[in-house]
């Protein structure tokens, strides 16, 4: 189970809520959720740990909870947002 | 439902109820908000009732409280009915700690308690968007912490647990060893092999190995 790393700074946020993080010259766009997972990313806490939080938290069934949060995490790890994430966390 | 419970429920208001309409309990401190939500809830068509202590016929239980948090209070009812707690926001992880699936803190408004009721009364969970990332990073601890426990429990024999509980909280040995009314050297040999079992050399490290308290055994330390 990989322990994915935030790449990135964190701004503010813009005028939908949305907040701007900047890497490597790009800015993207990160939601409530989708920052709060991606700060969550230290590089110690694991995939599991994150996916068992998230659960314990919304009530989300495992299942769901480990399907939306890597989701999230193929499209940060596309976007340069996290390292240390491996596909094979989607098994 | 125990109608001998003496727990007390404020702003009790009981209405003609829909058979398909949600059930909705109000506890607080604040009366005066209790009545105002009562209000609020029925306009988006959730019925207000409270006849005693929230029970399996309630769909949500909302718990406003200006004080501590009642943790043995909120873990039995958030485990039978989905509770929305109401508090400072200090008091966020006692609640969440105890169940609560949902949170506001005691400024939010009407409109934001109805809207959570909603959401929770159709299974879903309230958290305020700017406390989720601190609320994660909490239960990911929590739940680490939880790992340890159960681990270090596992590991070891209910007379080494008794003496772990006791080391990890910095007791010399003679202590222990007065306090479990065995010898010294007893405790010396229960701390070798919980040594081993951990994987530690010392005191010291055992102490800063355990994470958030190991659980109490009858110890009688309380």
């Amino acid at each position: 189970m990989s322990t994915p790393r935030a790449v990135g700074t964190l701004g503010d946020q813009d005028d939908n809520g949305m907040w701007i993080v900047e890497t490597g010259g790009v800015t993207y766009l990160l939601n409530d959720t989708a920052r709060a997972i991606w700060e969550l990313c230290d590089g110690h806490t694991t995939t599991d740990e994150m996916i068992d939080a998230i659960s314990v938290l919304t009530g989300l069934a495992e299942d769901r909870a480990r399907k939306d949060v890597l989701s999230a995490f193929e499209e940060m790890a596309a976007s340069g947002l996290i390292t240390g994430w491996e596909r094979r966390d989607q098994s | 439902m125990n109608p001998a419970s003496p727990t007390p429920l404020a702003g009790c208001q009981t209405k003609s109820v829909p058979e398909d309409r949600k059930q909705v309990c109000l506890r607080g401190d604040d009366l005066d908000f209790v009545e105002r939500l009562a209000s609020s809830l029925a306009n988006v068509d959730v019925t207000v009732t409270s006849s005693g202590d929230p029970g399996a016929d309630h769909d949500v239980v909302v718990w406003q409280m200006d004080g501590e948090v009642p943790r043995a209070s909120l873990e039995e009812i958030a485990s039978v009915v989905p509770t929305l707690v109401m508090a400072s926001t200090s008091r966020l992880y006692d609640a969440v700690d105890a169940g609560a699936r949902g949170f506001l803190p005691l400024d939010a408004d009407l409109d934001q308690v109805t809207s959570a009721v909603s959401t929770i009364a159709n299974g879903g969970a309230v958290i305020p968007p700017e406390l989720l990332g601190q609320l994660l990073r909490h239960v990911v601890e929590r739940r680490r912490t939880e790992t340890v426990r159960r681990e270090v429990a596992d590991a070891l024999t209910s007379r080494e647990l008794e003496v772990y509980n006791l080391a990890v909280r910095g007791a010399r040995r003679d202590e222990i060893a007065e306090k479990l009314f065995i010898s010294p050297d007893t405790v010396r040999t229960h701390l070798q092999r919980v040594y081993k079992k951990l994987g530690v050399h010392s005191q010291t490290e055992l102490m800063s190995e355990q994470v958030g308290g190991a659980p109490t055994e009858e110890t009688g330390d309380t």
